[in-house]
């Protein structure tokens, strides 16, 4: 097997455990930690596509996906600190109100 | 042929994947994702890429985690029985969706590596980028000319979230 082979496997392996910890899991911070393991698995992603066809583009999407990968955490912990005070609890099976 | 130090890492990156998903404190996972994170810097600085090594090692395993880390530590959760619900047919739908998915992913990937007539590679060869002066030169001429908008625009992009974040964490005085 080639490296750019592996890492693309890897690649893949890596987004679809962030997918699965999105999917099983109830609390809301290891939800947001299994989004962050899917734009870790993008990075790769590009990362080996730019190893691959010899670009340094591929590393630059990188640098963007990581900023914005920082802001969305921050908007999504504050936003999570406030569901806890509202609701008591950060459990997506808890906190139904908008359900109906 | 890959290198042993790649398969040695990746093998590691396996392990802590799943240990992240089926942990039942979210400590734990936590943890086992900054360990990720840093092997996963270790993979890229293998291959060559060692702007994105430093990057993901001080933005991701130092910033990102600790906020995530202190968030955990702040709404004070502790569990004693595991999320994963295996009763419910929704889990196995899942899993099953997600281990489909996979499947799929390998086979588009496996064909990505066996086509010869692909798009032709570029001029930046891991010699031309030495020859240049390094990773983090070549990457920065290619930032700041070809990507000096999209760079702009990032840094608006973290003043908003930063001012969203400083509003919602607020707490309300009345």
């Amino acid at each position: 097997m080639e490296t750019g082979t592996l890492l693309h496997l890897l690649s893949a392996y890596l987004f679809c455990m962030g997918l699965l910890t999105l999917l099983l899991r109830r609390n809301t911070i290891v939800m947001l930690m299994g989004i962050e393991l899917m734009l870790n698995a993008i990075n790769l992603s590009f990362v080996t596509f730019a190893h691959e066809l010899q670009q340094v583009s591929g590393q630059l999407q990188v640098f963007f996906v990581i900023t914005i990968a920082a802001a969305e955490s921050a908007v999504g912990l504050s936003i999570l600190v406030n569901v806890y005070r509202n609701f008591g609890s950060i459990k997506t099976n808890l906190t139904t109100r908008m359900r109906g | 042929m890959v290198e042993p130090v790649l398969a040695l890492l990746s093998a590691i990156i396996v392990v802590l994947g799943i240990v992240m998903t089926v942990a039942k404190n979210p400590i734990t996972s936590a943890f086992s994702l900054v360990a990720l994170m840093l092997t996963l810097a270790g993979v890229y600085a293998a291959i060559g890429a060692h702007f994105v090594a430093a990057l993901q090692a001080i933005v991701y395993a130092g910033a990102v985690m600790v906020l995530f880390v202190f968030s955990i530590m702040l709404l004070n959760m502790n569990e004693e029985k595991s999320e994963i619900n295996l009763e419910s047919w929704r889990t196995y739908a899942g899993f099953w969706s997600v281990v489909g998915l996979f499947l799929g992913l390998a086979y588009a990937f496996f064909q990505w590596a066996g086509e010869s007539h692909g798009p032709r590679p570029g001029p930046w060869s891991i010699s031309a980028i030495k020859e240049h002066g390094g990773n983090v030169v070549a990457l920065s001429g290619v930032l700041f000319s070809e990507y000096y908008i999209q760079f702009e625009v990032i840094s608006l992009l973290l003043l908003v979230a930063m001012a969203g974040a400083l509003v919602l964490a607020k707490r309300k005085v009345d």
